[in-house]
């Protein structure tokens, strides 16, 4: 037993000291009521105005910050509203989206269907007037056959989606041949009315003539104003046979087949720039096949100024430009080939475009999709395969374009919820725009909204109303839509009219001078006080307060400390020599009695020093301190009062 | 038979010793209360008087038999001391300047006082002996 009790001991005492180390250490553990606690003013830790107004700083930096970042968000919104403005153009303003791509988008299937058999017939018009036609299966026979093709035209004219092109096209196709039916008719009735308009101006003249000789019977010349009315009837006969003879020689049978050409071209020409790329085409068709192996030969005549060529050999070798009055030599014009180039390359470049806007729709490119409808819209308005798109088609194009337009729309303002169904929604369909930045932004921005939101809150604390409004309004700017945000704004604005009544509440308690509750409260009263920038009194009478209460509840705490070390005279004495308002404190009165009663030959000696020690008797006062140190030996207060009122003594 | 002498010789020794002791008890005594006797005539000081009235004293003298409690201060020659005494059997403790230190006072000795009030209120002490 006893070669083990030493083990014991080296075991077990570490383990006591630690376990008393890690008692020590918990903060909730009372402390042992054995170990007296060290006697010193512990500081109390209490937010300062030094503190606050290193906040205050702190929160002005905060507020530049918001107002720099605003500038960095505007940017990033201007940014992502290009971007989607690119993806989409139903994302821009309804008023300037072109009205016939909104109505080509929302176009009903009845319509399209009915499209499809008219440019189905249109193709078929194509296909048997031009050999070289893209719709055109090599098999098939690459003859081209006028007859067949006038006749289809006919059929088409029937077609509301024609707009009476092809009418027009059979007018200009009558007229370049040498004159329509209607031309004759219209010649027999001019001769006409040119004979009836003749034979009236010879009566009149007549009248007119017969106007300045004697009548007869009557004896008498016909007056000046009847000659004047025949005069003036006359004149306006004249006009109406030069009118007629006007309208008999414009009659297109009547000009010269230079001049037919000329404006069948011009014709062929405007089909082009209204993208009527398979009009145009057939018009062509139907020139060469009035024209055989011709290009637009001009003669001279059709120019009266000037000379023209006579075909592709009448052409001169050598141009030479023109100089002053002398007629320029006038190159042969070969359009038609040229012009069959152009519109040729045109509807293929449709068709690949159409295959490509199918491929698109196909892998969800939607974007990508109506980036190239809206191309061939501008570029090839009336081709059979844009106006032949889908309905379901058409409306993925406006559906993606529709969820741009919201994402556009969010984004505008500031719904982050929103954007996040949006770019969901669009991913989960697989759309090619990329989402990843409105993702960021959409959560980025709520997050910084909410940080204004809370530094506002702290300006409000800090009593800094500026900054907390301006913080305010970032946050609230920044996301308007939030709830959380919406809620902590609420409650910010809740607390700050809150503020006004506790501003006076702080006037009433520095009035009364109510130490205990300025400490107590002063979470809510130092920001304040410190806000209080107009009243520096306040602020200066709010701190003397803490100051005092923070002076009592050290004295108090030493005086427990020395209590429980049994010097109950020194933790009397303790709170006896606090000044005048804290004196009084009901804490310190009640202590004072309590150890009153422990040491009553103490209190009742120093009582009597101090009195007389006031009414200017030190020896006596020295007499009852001396009696007091009795009471409470070692006491340095006592001895050192003793000290001076001796040594006073001893020197007079 | 004849008396033996001895018991008479030894009541003289008796007598004699006797005599011897109450002269050693005297002169004990008279040596003892010899400062007592040098301030015979003076009133005990009056110390609840002293402590709890607020007037002055006279220039009278009295009498203070005590015990040094403490000496509490010195001047800078050495002959002037602040002591603090508690009277007789009183447990109140006073302050007494002793104004000329012809003898070493010290801690717990017993002295008989010759004091009087000064004008400041402290109690002088102008003669003293320690008992």
């Amino acid at each position: 037993m006893r070669k083990r009790f030493p083990g014991s001991v080296v075991i077990f005492l570490p383990l006591l000291v630690l376990l008393r180390a890690v008692l020590a250490m918990d903060p909730d553990l009372p402390p042992a009521s054995g170990m007296p606690a060290a006697i010193q003013n512990q500081p109390i830790v209490v937010s300062t105005f030094e503190s606050v107004e290193m906040e205050r700083l702190r929160l002005a930096e905060e507020n530049v910050k918001a107002e720099r970042d605003e500038i960095d968000f505007q940017k990033q919104v201007a940014t992502l509203q290009k971007k989607l403005a690119e993806a989409s153009a139903t994302t821009v303003l309804p008023e300037s989206i072109p009205s016939d791509y909104r109505s080509f988008l929302s176009a009903n299937a009845g319509h399209i269907e009915r499209g499809e058999a008219y440019y189905a017939e249109l193709k078929s018009v194509l296909n048997a007037l031009v050999p070289d036609s893209p719709y055109k299966t090599r098999s098939v026979e690459d003859s081209s056959n006028a007859r067949q093709a006038s006749e289809k035209l006919l059929k088409l004219s029937s077609y509301p989606e024609d707009d009476d092109i092809c009418r027009s096209i059979r007018g200009h196709i009558s007229s370049l041949a040498g004159g329509r039916v209607d031309d004759h008719r219209r010649q027999l009735e001019l001769g006409r009315e040119l004979r009836d308009f003749n034979v009236e101006r010879k009566r009149l003249e007549w009248n007119l003539k017969m106007a300045y000789n004697v009548n007869a019977l009557t004896g008498e010349t016909g007056t000046q104003d009847e000659r004047n009315f025949l005069r003036q009837q006359i004149e306006d006969v004249k006009k109406e046979i030069a009118r007629v003879e006007d309208e008999n020689n414009s009659l297109s049978h009547r000009v010269t087949a230079e001049v037919r050409k000329l404006q069948f071209q011009q014709f062929i020409v405007e089909l082009a720039i209204q993208q009527r790329y398979i009009h145009a085409l057939i018009a062509c068709g139907f020139y060469r096949n009035s024209f055989k192996g011709a290009d637009l030969a001009l003669s001279k005549e059709a120019y009266p100024g000037g000379r023209g060529g006579n075909g592709p050999e009448a052409a001169p070798e050598s141009p030479q430009p023109p100089t002053g009055g002398v007629p320029a030599e006038i190159p042969v014009i070969s359009t038609i080939t040229g012009m069959e180039v152009f519109l040729l390359n045109r509807i293929r470049d449709s068709v690949k475009d159409r295959e490509s806007i199918d491929n698109m729709l196909r892998e969800n490119q939607v974007a990508a999709a109506e980036s190239l409808v809206r191309k061939m819209i501008l570029t090839a308005k009336y081709q059979p395969e844009l106006q032949t798109i889908p309905y379901a088609s058409r409306q993925k194009i406006l559906q993606g374009g529709q969820s741009m337009r919201r994402l556009a729309d969010a984004v505008n303002a500031r719904d982050y919820a929103e954007i996040q169904r949006l770019v969901a929604e669009l991913k989960s369909q697989g759309a090619d725009t990329g989402l990843s930045d409105l993702k960021v932004f959409a959560s980025e921005h709520p997050r910084k909204a909410m940080h204004w939101a809370r530094q506002a809150e702290l300006a409000m604390k800090a009593g800094d109303l500026k900054s907390m409004h301006s913080l305010m309004e970032m946050a609230v700017g920044r996301a308007p839509l939030d709830p959380d945000v919406a809620q902590k704004i609420e409650d910010i604005q809740k607390n700050a009219v809150g503020d006004q009544g506790l501003l006076e509440e702080l006037k009433r308690l520095v009035a009364a001078g109510d130490y205990r509750a300025a400490f107590d409260r002063m979470n809510e009263f130092a920001p304040l006080a410190q806000g209080a920038n107009s009243d520096p009194k306040l602020k200066n009478d709010y701190e003397a307060l803490l100051e005092r209460e923070k002076n009592l509840r050290a004295s108090l705490e030493k005086s427990d400390s020395l209590e429980r070390r049994g010097a109950a005279p020194e933790a009397w004495l303790e709170l006896e020599i606090l000044p005048d308002p804290i004196a009084n404190d009901p804490r310190v009165l009640e202590r004072k009695n309590r150890l009153a009663g422990q040491c009553p030959g103490f209190v009742g000696a120093h009582t009597k020093a101090v009195g007389h020690e006031r009414a200017n008797r030190p020896a006596k006062a020295l007499a009852w301190y001396l009696n007091a140190l009795a009471e409470s030996p070692g006491n340095e207060a006592i001895t050192a009062k003793i000290q001076t009122l001796g040594g006073n003594l001893l020197e007079n | 038979m004849a008396r033996s002498k001895k018991p008479f010789l030894q009541k003289q020794k008796l007598l004699l010793a006797g005599a011897a002791l109450l002269v050693v008890i005297g002169g004990a005594a008279f040596l003892g209360l010899a400062p007592l006797r040098q301030f015979s005539g003076l009133a005990a000081f009056p110390v609840e008087g002293y402590l709890e009235g607020n007037g002055l004293f006279s220039q009278e003298d009295f009498l203070i038999n005590g015990t040094v409690e403490n000496v509490l201060l010195r001047s800078g020659g050495g002959n002037r001391f602040l002591v603090s005494i508690r009277p007789g059997d009183t447990g109140q403790l006073l302050p007494v300047l002793v104004e000329s230190g012809k003898k070493p006072i010290q801690r717990e000795q017993r002295l008989v006082m010759k004091v009087h009030v000064a004008a400041n209120g402290g109690i002088v002490c102008t003669d003293y002996d320690i008992r």
